[in-house]
């Protein structure tokens, strides 16, 4: 569990955090959510203690941070910056195995590693001999996050990791970066300004202001309308449409309408795309039901635009 | 070729076909003393004189029509007209003519001085704004330098009054060389194992920064010989009442404050590259470093150091090639090297000794230079992917 508790942080006259608190719970993947300059960096940089608090503590599994050694503190929290920080006299797999190496892991246990995490991150293995100015922004910020997972910390903290990789590689980095955390429960701060991802990943959402808090709860909690202005206005309008996307067709999947054909407009959607997807597609022909299938293609069952109605924020609405 | 490049070019070709035309190429003495007789190209290189005029005209050609691959050309051609201006000069100096007196000596004329500005302006021209410029001008000059050393060894230039000094203290010669060449580099060594951990030092508390390169650059200012002076007092004092110092050799003349100063200049160009590496540095590079838990040991060695290297090296680069001229100085105090040879060619009014002592100087300057150059060059493009 990462806790922070009243921290203050001022650069010279600069007061980049005020009387910030959050508490992320183990295994919680906790994304920080907000504009430019507002502190979300600062806060990363307080807890792997590159930048001292003003004042506050920092806890780290009910310890403060200043108790802790500060180099193995620093060797259990994988670190992506936000620039990819690879460090150009390095090739890549100089750069993933930093850690594993200062932690003296076998070569054998190093090399496995790296295959491992190339394979996670998409990237191809002959990439290994490629120095970084060799490679894309995208593959750059890839390697960085195989550098932060490298020595299977149980503590990540990810400033932007995903911000300059294009579009497609980001929606299956997200996904595979959802799928590992279901399975390793790590316990995340994920830095991004990104709506979208946020609502993709997190488990909770804190929405900062400049230098403060402004509001936080799981991606369902901001549906509702009892948040304040400038939370509103930072998710966008469109907030619920996006929500959508966290959610997959099989989770509101209606059996036994199958049997009443004719009400099936014969479109299909698989059962694991996402809620926006299957709107997407009703929308854009304008009839309000699929078909869903399998991984086989075999019809499993319909939905219609009245389950998304009615089944989705049912628990949220007021 | 850019315009401007153009215009330096055919200038120094037309040097090339005046030089040819007008200028001597060798100077004929009696003996030692006597003022000599100038001898022109055209009695010097017969008709070969004809060649190398029609060769330099090629090459004004070459730029003119701009053709593909022009570069290679005219490169080829400046050394070929190099090579047969040496081949000729062997050839005609070996004539009986000139081995009638027995003392009498032959001397490189001001043409052989006008051809080589000449072709330097042709190759810069020749290479202006190209990315790889000073690589082209290296390997240009690298086979410039083997050729004339070739001609040497051949014996075709065994008349000319320099080989003839040469001959006359070829003992000591290899010597001072010697000499010179160890003085210049363990200074700047010893310049490196206390400059780089003073930049260092400067780097990382930066308030110790003003006064230590006040005393630094207060050390440059002073003029070399001057700092030779201020050195060689106390050293000497020193030594008159230290037996040991005494007894290891130490005194105020000869090795010992030649060293002292070499190392002092040393020291300049080492710690700003020092500092300027490292602060080059992306400090987030260095933060990430932390964030990881490297120490800040392991930051410094495999981190700090290996990314700074190029710019440290273009300090010893600079080191180097400085100190190798500056320790012509020792040569006034007995610390030998090409020094001694030089004074003792000014001493004497003999410009073909003060040769002797200047070329190896250069060439010892030149390939210092090329090898480091070349080290920054590999090191870069292969570390860093920057290519230069
Ligand atoms: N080392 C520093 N010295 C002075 N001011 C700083 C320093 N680092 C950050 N700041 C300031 O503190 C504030 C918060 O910076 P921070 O980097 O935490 O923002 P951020 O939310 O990460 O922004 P971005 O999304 O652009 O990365 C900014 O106003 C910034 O200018
Ligand atoms: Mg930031």
């Amino acid at each position: 569990m990462i806790e922070l508790k009243n921290v203050t942080k001022k650069y010279n006259d600069i007061t980049a955090l005020k009387n910030f608190s959050l508490q992320i719970p183990e295994g919680i993947l906790q994304v920080l959510l907000g504009p430019s300059g507002c502190g979300k960096s600062t806060v990363i940089k307080l807890i792997n203690h590159l930048i001292e608090p003003t004042s506050g503590e920092i806890y780290i599994n009910n310890k403060n941070i200043n108790e802790f050694n500060l180099i193995n503190l620093r060797r259990g929290i994988g670190y992506v910056i936000q620039s990819i920080g690879l460090f150009p006299h390095y090739n890549v797999y100089e750069n993933i195995v930093i850690v594993p190496r200062l932690l003296k892991w076998t070569k054998n246990d190093i090399d496995r590693r790296v295959d491992y995490l190339l394979d996670l991150v998409g990237l191809n293995r002959n990439y290994k001999k490629k120095y970084p100015f060799e490679l894309s922004g995208g593959e750059g910020q890839r390697v960085g996050v195989a550098r932060a997972l490298a020595a299977d910390p149980p503590i990540l903290l990810m400033d932007e990791p995903f911000g300059s990789v294009d579009p497609l590689n980001r929606e299956r980095l997200q996904k595979e970066f959802y799928r590992i955390q279901r399975e390793l429960k790590k316990t995340v701060l994920f830095v991004t300004h990104d709506v979208e991802e946020a609502i993709r990943l997190a488990d909770n959402i804190a929405v900062m202001k400049p230098g403060q808090l402004a509001s936080l709860g799981s991606p369902w909690d901001f549906v509702t309308d009892d948040k304040e202005d400038y939370v509103k206005e930072f998710l966008g309008s469109e907030y619920t449409l996006k929500l959508l996307t966290r959610f997959m067709v099989q989770d509101i999947l209606v059996q036994e309408k199958i049997k009443s054909k004719g009400y099936i407009h014969g479109f299909q959607v698989k059962k694991e795309n996402t809620l926006s997807s299957a709107l997407s597609l009703m929308i854009s022909k304008g009839i309000d039901s699929l078909e869903v299938i399998d991984e086989q293609e075999k019809i499993v069952g319909s939905i219609t635009f009245e389950d998304i109605l009615k089944n989705v924020f049912r628990d949220t609405r007021k | 070729m850019p315009d401007s490049g153009k215009k330096i070019s055919i200038l120094g070709a037309f040097i090339l076909i005046l030089s040819f035309l007008l200028l001597s190429f060798a100077e004929y003495r009696p003996n030692r003393v006597l003022s000599g007789t100038n001898i022109g190209a055209r009695e010097l290189f017969g008709s070969g004189c004809f060649l190398l005029i029609f060769l330099s005209i090629l090459i004004i050609f070459l730029i003119i029509t701009n053709h593909k691959g022009h570069k290679l050309i005219i490169t080829v051609t400046s050394l070929l007209i190099m090579g047969l201006v040496l081949y000729l000069f062997g050839i005609a100096i070996e004539k009986e003519t000139f081995n009638i007196i027995p003392n009498g000596r032959i001397s490189l004329g001001i043409g052989f001085w006008a051809i080589f500005l000449g072709m330097e302006m042709v190759m810069s021209g020749c290479f202006k704004g190209d990315k790889k410029c000073i690589l082209y001008r290296r390997v240009f000059y690298t086979i410039l330098f083997l050729m004339v050393f070739v001609f040497l060894l051949s014996g075709h230039l065994n008349n000319l009054s320099i080989m003839k000094e040469f001959f006359n203290r070829s003992n000591t010669f290899f010597r001072q060389i010697r000499r010179h060449f160890s003085l210049s580099l363990f200074s700047v060594i010893a310049g490196l194992i206390i400059g780089i951990p003073i930049g260092v030092l400067i780097y990382k508390e930066r308030k110790m920064k003003s006064t230590i390169l006040f005393l630094i650059n207060l050390g440059q200012t002073i003029p070399t010989l001057s700092l030779l002076g201020i050195i060689m007092v106390p050293l000497s004092l020193l030594s008159q009442q230290n037996k040991f110092l005494k007894d290891m050799g130490i005194s105020g003349v000869g090795f010992t404050p030649a060293f002292i100063v070499l190392v002092i200049y040393a020291l300049f160009p080492v710690v700003h590259n020092t500092i300027a590496g490292l602060k080059m540095i992306d400090y987030e590079l260095l933060e990430t470093a932390a964030g990881l838990g490297m120490k800040n040991n392991t930051i410094f060695w495999k981190i700090q150091l290996p990314l700074s290297l190029p710019i440290i090296l273009g300090g010893i680069r600079i080191a180097i090639t400085q100190s190798i001229g500056n320790t012509i100085l020792a040569g006034l105090i007995g610390g030998g090297g090409l020094g001694s040879i030089i004074f003792l060619g000014l001493a004497q009014a003999a410009p073909d000794l003060i040769l002797l002592g200047v070329i190896p100087l250069i060439a010892m300057a030149f390939l210092m230079d090329s090898v480091i150059s070349f080290l920054i060059f590999y090191y870069k493009k292969r570390y860093l992917g920057l290519a230069e």
